[in-house]
């Protein structure tokens, strides 16, 4: 409460027009955001956790930029490769400022029968940054061919090797990142949004409608979200075309992820609901939607904030197992989980155990989230340990 | 006391059926039922030809009742459960649902357990220590450590630890025996054999749980050593260790139990995915080849059967925290 | 650059040569394939004395079972040792095993599979003997249950001679009923879903007849003369005897008590043991964990020695989540063999051989394709207007040919496995480890996407839209629609989903857009089957045989091929070239001579790859990998091919030297009591 008035008095003091010396002094006072940010920021693994996540929403927005290959595009002739070296000293043992590769001629080891890459040393490709080649759209506003970096010549570099087929993995991963962030934002946003909603309304109108409410959350909460998961998204029917599956999941995970904040919006409602400034604002005529919209919705807005941050993570973990298991998105569309299906086996984590990066990117996309979610939590929690 | 696990139990009946109905009704989304994929599997690999097999599938439909209306199926499906213990058959594995389930949930028990077992003990234990050595180095590493266990897809630890254990130690992985002591009868040999199998999956399964529990205990314990009892316990006097088990442990420990009520099913939905990465004979790949197999009844069972272990799971976890802290009123 | 390249391949062929040396030297005692007459295999004959497993030597003694002599037929089996490159063996040890399939139930001529992995084969048993034909010089059906038989003059009635005295595992005597049981009431039986149907047992329109000439006299009549293909029928799993002794009785036929279901699934998994005429007894299933085998008290084989056999023990059948943990029972040494038949481990096994003592793998020849599949059936699944137009499309040869040329074959087999010995591009409609397959027999439309884009071209097609993939010409149905395609595979096959992917791209360069539905392999199956599905992109077990796997080649039954099935009421349009490859096929199955029916099977493949009936891409060696403590494996024995291993071998000749036996556990369980 004394951070609602504190902030609408800072925003007050903004917008008047004050003397010099009174502007001095507002520096000194502190908006209910900019504690939030201060106390977060303090944080060393929220700053962590903020930096990772921006990465990976960055990767995943400008994909076809960061990545060296079309994620598509197959070299037959190279598949398996493991992850390249770069290489700064030649042959004669010359040193070269800007990096490169060999050529690499794929062999077999006549005893073990494992894939040998043996360098061509005769030409050296360098890497260069900020490369043309293949064309792609700028979120869908426009073409584009630059990449962050490449070896333009005939040359390649793989930086996470390549798969069964050559493809490049560096651009693989780059691109399943889309599909999993996505999945996991989007299906945090839904969650959110529905959870708020039946919240609020739960919690505000009370009475018949706030007991169903109740109890179908509770229904939902009896049964434990993977197995579920499992047998709705089994339900998905296996011509649906990629872009439809991968709604679909979004709406799966929506659906069962919701009532934990659903509870919790609805406890808070609960608590302003009796508040002395709404019972004021509704003396004064104001009706449910405004009430809700204008005085409750703000009040948990840090709170259902943090709910979400915590909801991503979750979520992209939830699709990289259904997707593993091949319940979740279909190849061709790509997610971290899809590519871990290639990992799959024995026998390829131990011939090619680069398969397994994508797993990395799960783990630390989701270490981000972890450390936002935590920051997040601690930095709007007003009896959070500030020492 | 009584009344109240009494209540409790009473009110979680119509729960209960509430969760059968609406498992069955998931189990039945998907399109096409078993007889489909009986037809095709008679008429191509079995040279039955089409009449006939529709004529076959039409009685299987009958003697399962699949040609009934839904409301009459899932009748059949519950008053079967509840009369007979009858869950029903399943069509892929041909055979009554229970005889799948039973032999598997052993096990799934066993590495839920366990990897409850281990995550309470390290995992309490480190939180506890965390919590003494607040803020030094040892902290900060089992933080970050927490972090890690709470961040990895259990799937993608089974895949790491598969690795690590095939390239470095060379041994085998999948299965709870070697295949010698499948059979035999239990014996310390027999003991060390299991236990040189089941360590991966409890591990797997057990890290969450561990990391979560690290985390949990830290912090209560924090929050309640800065209580004002705790304090006034020991500014009179009281010496530190036992002001420490007597008050503060007391109360830090709750979380823990409260987290026990949820943590059955999700040890077993944890042990689904990773028992399908590591090939372990528990009731996780059964579930996944009946979803795809379209085995409703067999499915739906064990969906229901999870839903059953979060419910009485919950109670116990009532029961026991009822029992431990006198300030909760039933 | 070349220099290099050429030593490399120069010190590739001697490595090769020293290979093959090594294995020549060796070949004098351990190599089996081609060399042996049917005499030289096993007789029927009595010796005078027999000797049997010591556990059998206690069990005798204490009464709890007949005396060798009784339980063992009039004139037993007696394998030779010209076929036991080890010799004569020693009793005991364990064989083990893994399997991945639940076991279904044991009623097994009604259909119920035992789990596959060889377990169908041990406790089944049939008429003829496929398997070890080849070891013979002149491959043909080798006897079994039926000791020998003879055509009529007209060549439509066959008499076969049962072995006298055989026993089931019970001690129930094996006779002429139990064949004709399982004939009529099993697999003719419309209601029962037997591996086998009528559909196999017509014969120039006939349904075969079965008769009962004694107790151990049979006679076959059939509708055309010398229909040799029929033996191939007489094995398992399209010929394993039924116990008429135990299933008659409850034979819904005959009782009215027992409706087909309950019938069929009257020998539930666990409701052990069961009786057989194989080498082992199942005695106890754990699901999910093992199946325990041990040895038939009177199985009815002998050695030379007059040793009863098999000589091992027991039999474990762990029970896995997936096939490929057979594979890794046997690296770590607690399985005794695996099939390698997935390229992706070849390098995994080869590694593990390279480290590990008890492995030994024996390569076999090309035998198994990947193949591209089109539905040429416009009678079945071709439900409306777009999906018509799209099978009439496939059916155009000059589309076939232009998707061929797209396809890169020899960029796909490298990236599977880049060494062409072992894997490489096809274009045969037999593999090239095939008896019947010859290079000149074979056309090939290889990589050669602007030809491809030429023929398309002129079919009409243009990317009228201009986003790279090709539009349906304006007087079509699909007028103006992008030209694709959905191809299905099974998501367990892992080098399928991989071609695919691989062909996608390739097909996308010419502008086909092909997409791609991995399919669990039940659903996979069933859509193949039923002839739903557009394309379908699939391992091809059954090709390196094709006199025993005809149908696999053409349309000689209404089911078969999955690629172009009739409707439901047996209507079926042929495209021009199919009747000939029909009836050529069907000759193929009634031509008593050798060399006439290789004539056939050659035009067969000229044909089919000339019309390109389906797209063969690639081919693979398989490999048997064997834990070598154990004795009579022959060097040469092929995982699969008039049978799979477990009758290759023959498994009951397998033995394992004291020292480095398994220990028993399950001895003092042989049943008596059923």
């Amino acid at each position: 409460m004394a951070d609602q008035n504190n902030q609408q008095q800072n925003n007050y003091i903004q917008t008047e027009d004050k003397p010099e010396e009174v502007l001095e002094e507002r520096t000194h006072v502190e908006t209910y955001w900019g504690r939030i940010w201060r106390r977060f920021t303090k944080n060393r693994l929220s700053r962590a956790g903020l930096l990772i996540v921006g990465f990976m929403v960055l990767l995943s927005l400008f994909a076809p930029f960061f990545s060296p290959f079309d994620h598509t595009n197959t070299e037959l002739r190279r598949a398996y490769h493991p992850p390249y070296e770069i290489n700064f000293i030649d042959e004669e043992g010359n040193f070269h400022l800007r990096p490169f590769t060999y050529s690499m001629e794929q062999t077999l080891d006549p005893e073990t029968w494992a894939r040998i890459y043996e360098p061509d040393t005769s030409e050296k490709h360098y890497i260069h940054f900020f490369v043309r080649d293949w064309e792609y759209e700028v979120l869908g506003l426009f073409e584009l061919d630059w990449h962050l970096f490449g070896v333009p010549e005939a040359g390649n570099y793989h930086m996470f090797g390549t798969d069964s087929l050559g493809r490049d993995m560096l651009s693989r991963i780059i691109y399943g990142s889309r599909v999993s962030i996505v999945v996991g934002i989007f299906g945090a946003l839904v969650t959110i949004i529905v959870g708020t909603t039946v919240g609020t309304i739960s919690g505000f109108f009370g009475g018949a409608v706030d007991m169903l409410l109740q109890r179908l959350t509770e229904l939902i909460q009896m049964f434990p979200q993977l197995p579920l998961w499992m047998a709705l998204s089994a339900a998905i029917p296996a011509d649906w075309p990629a872009m439809w599956v991968f709604m679909g999941i979004v709406m799966l995970f929506a659906l069962i992820t919701w009532t934990f904040l659903g509870r919790e919006v609805r406890g808070k409602v609960l608590s302003y609901r009796d508040s002395e400034f709404v019972r004021a604002a509704e003396i004064m005529g104001a009706g449910p939607a405004y009430l809700i919209v204008r005085h409750i919705v703000p009040n948990v807005l840090t709170h259902i904030i943090v709910v979400g941050t915590v909801t991503v993570p979750q979520l992209i973990i939830a699709e990289s197992a259904l997707s593993f298991l091949g319940l979740g998105i279909q190849p061709p569309m790509i997610s971290w989980g899809v590519l871990l299906d290639d990992a799959s086996t024995l026998e390829a984590i131990s011939q090619y155990p680069w398969l397994m990066i994508p797993g990395v990117f799960i783990l630390v996309t989701v270490l981000g989230f972890n450390f936002l979610g935590d920051g997040l939590r601690d930095a709007v929690d007003p009896y959070s340990d500030e020492g | 006391m009584g009344s109240y696990i009494l209540r409790r139990i009473l009110y979680s009946i119509p729960l209960l059926l509430i969760i059968s109905f609406v498992a069955f009704v998931i189990i039945n989304l998907p399109p096409g039922d078993y007889t489909q994929i009986f037809i095709s599997q008679i008429t191509s690999q079995a040279g039955v030809s089409q009449a006939d097999a529709q004529q076959m599938a039409a009685q299987l439909e009958e003697m399962y009742g699949l040609d009934q209306p839904f409301l009459v199926q899932y009748y059949e499906w519950i008053s079967g459960i509840i009369l007979r213990g009858d869950f029903g058959f399943s069509f892929n594995y041909r055979r009554p649902v229970s005889e799948v389930i039973w032999p598997r949930l052993g096990m799934t028990m066993v590495i839920a357990l366990g990897s409850h077992l281990v995550s309470v003990v390290i995992g309490g234990g480190i939180g506890i220590f965390s919590a003494i050595k607040k803020y030094g180095i040892s902290d900060t590493i089992f933080t970050i450590i927490a972090f890690l266990g709470l961040s990895i897809p259990n799937f993608f630890l089974a895949l790491l630890l598969m690795y690590i254990i095939s390239v470095w130690f060379g041994g085998d992985v999948g299965g709870l025996f070697s295949p010698e002591y499948i059979l035999a009868d239990w014996s310390f040999a027999r003991f060390i054999d299991f236990l040189k199998h089941i360590w991966v999956p409890i591990v797997v399964v057990g890290t969450y749980g561990t990391a979560r529990n690290m985390r949990v205990m830290r912090s209560n314990l924090l929050d309640v050593l800065n209580e004002q009892y705790v304090k006034v316990a020991r500014a009179k006097g009281l010496k530190s260790n036992y002001v420490f088990l007597k008050h503060a442990l007391r109360n830090a420990v709750q979380p823990i139990i409260m987290y026990l009520g949820m943590t059955l099913p999700f040890l077993i939905q944890g042990a689904i995915v990773s028992s399908i990465v590591l090939n372990l004979p528990t009731t996780g790949p059964v579930f996944y080849n009946a979803l795809v197999n379209r085995d409703m009844y067999l499915a739906g069972s064990f969906l229901m059967m999870l839903a059953v272990t979060l419910v009485i799971g919950n109670i116990l976890a009532d029961i026991l925290l009822a029992w431990i802290d006198p300030r909760v009123r039933y | 650059m070349f220099k290099r390249k050429y030593f490399l391949t120069g010190l590739l062929s001697l490595i090769l040569m020293l290979f093959l040396v090594a294995g020549f030297s060796a070949a004098e005692s351990r190599e089996l394939g081609g060399r042996l007459t049917g005499d030289e295999m096993w007789t029927y004959e009595a010796l005078e004395e027999y000797n049997q497993a010591p556990t059998f030597d206690d069990m005798v003694a204490e009464g709890e079972l007949p005396s060798v002599t009784e339980r063992l037929p009039d004139n037993p089996r007696v394998v030779k040792e010209t076929m036991m490159v080890d010799g004569i063996g020693e009793y005991g040890g364990v064989w083990r095993d893994t399997f991945a399939v639940p076991v279904e139930g044991w009623n097994w001529a009604a259909g119920q599979t035992q789990g596959y992995f060889g377990i169908n084969q041990m406790v089944q048993q049939g008429l003829v003997d496929l398997g070890p034909m080849w070891m013979m010089e002149v491959p043909e059906a080798r006897p079994r249950l039926a000791t020998d038989w003879e055509w009529s003059e007209d060549g439509t009635t066959l008499t076969m001679n049962l072995m006298e005295g055989v026993k089931w595992s019970d001690g129930e005597p094996f006779t002429a009923d139990d064949v004709v049981f399982t004939y009529e009431d099993m697999i003719l039986n419309a209601t029962i879903p037997s591996v086998a149907g009528e559909g196999t047992w017509t014969f120039g329109g006939e349904v075969t007849e079965l008769e009962k000439i004694d107790d151990y006299t049979i006679q076959w009549h059939f509708g055309r003369p010398f229909p040799i293909g029929a033996l191939n029928n007489m094995d398992v799993d399209e010929f394993g005897i039924a116990p008429a002794h135990v299933f008659e009785p409850i034979h819904p036929e005959y009782n009215e008590d027992y409706s087909y279901e309950e019938f069929i699934n009257s020998k539930p998994p666990e409701d052990l043991p069961v009786p057989t005429l194989g080498p082992y007894v199942p005695i106890e299933y754990a699901p999910g964990e093992i199946l325990v085998m041990v040895r038939n008290p009177y199985f009815w084989a002998v050695d030379e020695a007059g040793n009863q056999l098999p000589y091992l023990d027991e039999v474990w059948f762990m029970e896995a989540e997936s096939g490929e943990v057979r594979t890794l029972n046997l690296i770590g040494d607690s399985g005794d063999r695996t099939n390698i038949e997935n390229p992706a481990i070849f390098s995994t096994v080869r590694q593990a051989q390279v480290e590990e003592d008890h492995i030994d793998i024996i390569w076999g020849p090309m035998d198994t394709q990947y193949h591209f599949i089109f539905n040429l059936s416009v009678t079945r699944g071709a439900d409306d207007e777009e999906e018509r137009a799209l099978r009439e499309l496939f059916r155009d040869l000059d589309f076939r040919k232009a998707v061929s040329h797209a396809i890169d074959r020899e960029g796909i087999a490298g990236a599977v496995f880049p060494d062409p010995e072992f894997v490489s591009a096809a274009y045969g409609a037999f593999p090239a480890g095939s008896p019947y397959f010859e290079e000149e027999d074979v056309t090939r439309y290889p990589y050669d996407p602007e030809k491809a884009s030429e023929i398309l071209a002129d079919l009409g097609f243009e990317d009228t839209t201009g986003d790279g993939t090709l539009n349906w010409p304006e007087d079509t149905v699909l007028a103006g629609e992008d030209l694709g395609f959905t191809a299905i595979m099974s998501v367990d096959q892992d080098t399928s989903v991989d071609m695919s992917e691989a062909i996608q791209a390739m097909l996308a360069d010419v502008g086909i857009d092909m997409s791609i539905n991995t399919l669990e392999a039940t659903v996979a199956d069933t859509r193949i089957d039923a002839g739903d599905y557009q394309v379908h992109i699939d391992r091809e077990d059954f090709r390196v045989l094709p006199d025993v796997y005809p149908q696999v080649f053409g349309p000689i039954t209404p089911d078969d091929p999955s690629y172009h099935l009739a409707s439901p009421d047996g209507e079926r349009e042929y495209l021009p070239f199919e009747p000939s490859i029909r009836d050529l096929l069907e000759d193929v199955q009634v031509t008593p001579d050798a060399d006439d029916r290789r004539s056939q099977l050659r035009i067969v493949n000229q044909k089919y790859t000339e019309n390109l009936y389906t797209l063969p891409v690639m081919e693979i060696r398989t490999g048997l990998g064997i834990n070598n403590r154990l004795q009579n494996v022959a060097e040469d024995i092929p995982v699969f091919m008039y049978h799979w291993t477990i009758r290759n071998l023959p498994q009951e000749i397998i033995w394992t030297p004291a020292a480095q036996q398994i220990e028993t556990q399950h001895q003092h369980r042989v049943p008596t009591q059923y």
